[in-house]
């Protein structure tokens, strides 16, 4: 006589559709998932690519003499003093500032400007070449 | 009198070939991809101190370089073949990582040269950490 054996009965569940599933859960986040991306300002607001509007009001003409010292118009000063010197000569925030460079300023420089001038809404910054 | 129904349980599937073929798609996706080429000078980030001001996000992996000396990479390629791409992808936004030492008139030269080519918007890698003074 013959004793045909019996299938075991499964008494857990099988582990590996659940290994499965995480897995595949693990592979969509690293896809989906972005990480270390950069900050970026925006130089467009430097008005080059955008044709800024006529210009209105008196001369508001930046040059960057390079470690943290500006000139509005020829006169020498801070860039911390360079908002609220600017104040008086805009009409709008919206107005165009012409930021020249001086052979010393690097583009450090030009980020601290953009910076600098956020804070009171100055977002039109025009560079021009020498 | 009872019933067995012996209805037989499909054969397990082979799992070797499976996992042959999985290594075959990694080695393959391996070799074909290429991770984002940077040039072999190092770039120093411009450095905004903690401010107020919520800043963007990078939305495009491929950066324009342009090192202290001003020369402009992009895509693993320089000088006038950096151009040429820039012109045949003319990528939005256009994403700069300049090097903070770059003259600032050498940064001005190629923003309008980008101009020039119809290009924009630009916007600036920058380091967003502390800055040396603070």
């Amino acid at each position: 006589m013959i004793i045909l054996p019996r299938t075991p009965i499964r008494k857990r569940p099988s582990l590996t559709p659940m290994i499965d599933v995480v897995f595949l859960l693990l592979v969509f986040f690293m896809l989906a998932a972005r990480f270390g991306t950069d900050v970026v300002i925006d130089l467009t607001a430097s008005g080059i690519t955008s044709p800024a509007t006529d210009y209105q009001g008196p001369p508001r003409l930046v040059t960057l003499m390079g470690q943290g010292r500006v000139q509005l118009n020829g006169f020498d000063m801070a860039l911390g003093d360079l908002g609220d010197a600017l104040g008086p000569l805009m009409t709008s925030p919206s107005d165009a500032v012409i930021v020249q460079t001086a052979n010393a300023a690097t583009t450090q420089d030009v980020v601290d400007t953009i910076t600098a001038l956020q804070p009171y809404g100055i977002d039109s910054l025009v560079l021009v070449g020498r | 009198m009872q019933f067995k129904s012996h209805t037989p349980r499909p054969a397990r599937e082979n799992i070797v070939p499976m996992i042959n073929v999985v290594f075959l798609l990694l080695i393959f996706f391996l070799i074909t991809s290429t991770l984002a080429p940077r040039p072999d000078r190092p770039i120093t980030r411009p450095i905004v101190g903690q401010t107020d001001q919520t800043h963007d996000r990078a939305s495009n992996p491929n950066y324009v370089f342009i090192p202290a000396d001003g020369t402009v990479f992009y895509l693993g390629r320089n000088h006038d073949a950096a151009w040429t791409s820039l012109a045949a992808n003319a990528p939005s936004p256009i994403i700069i990582e300049a090097d903070q030492a770059l003259p600032a008139a050498e940064l001005v030269s190629i923003i309008s040269r980008l101009e020039q080519l119809g290009l924009g918007p630009v916007q600036m890698v920058i380091d967003p950490t502390m800055a040396p003074d603070t």
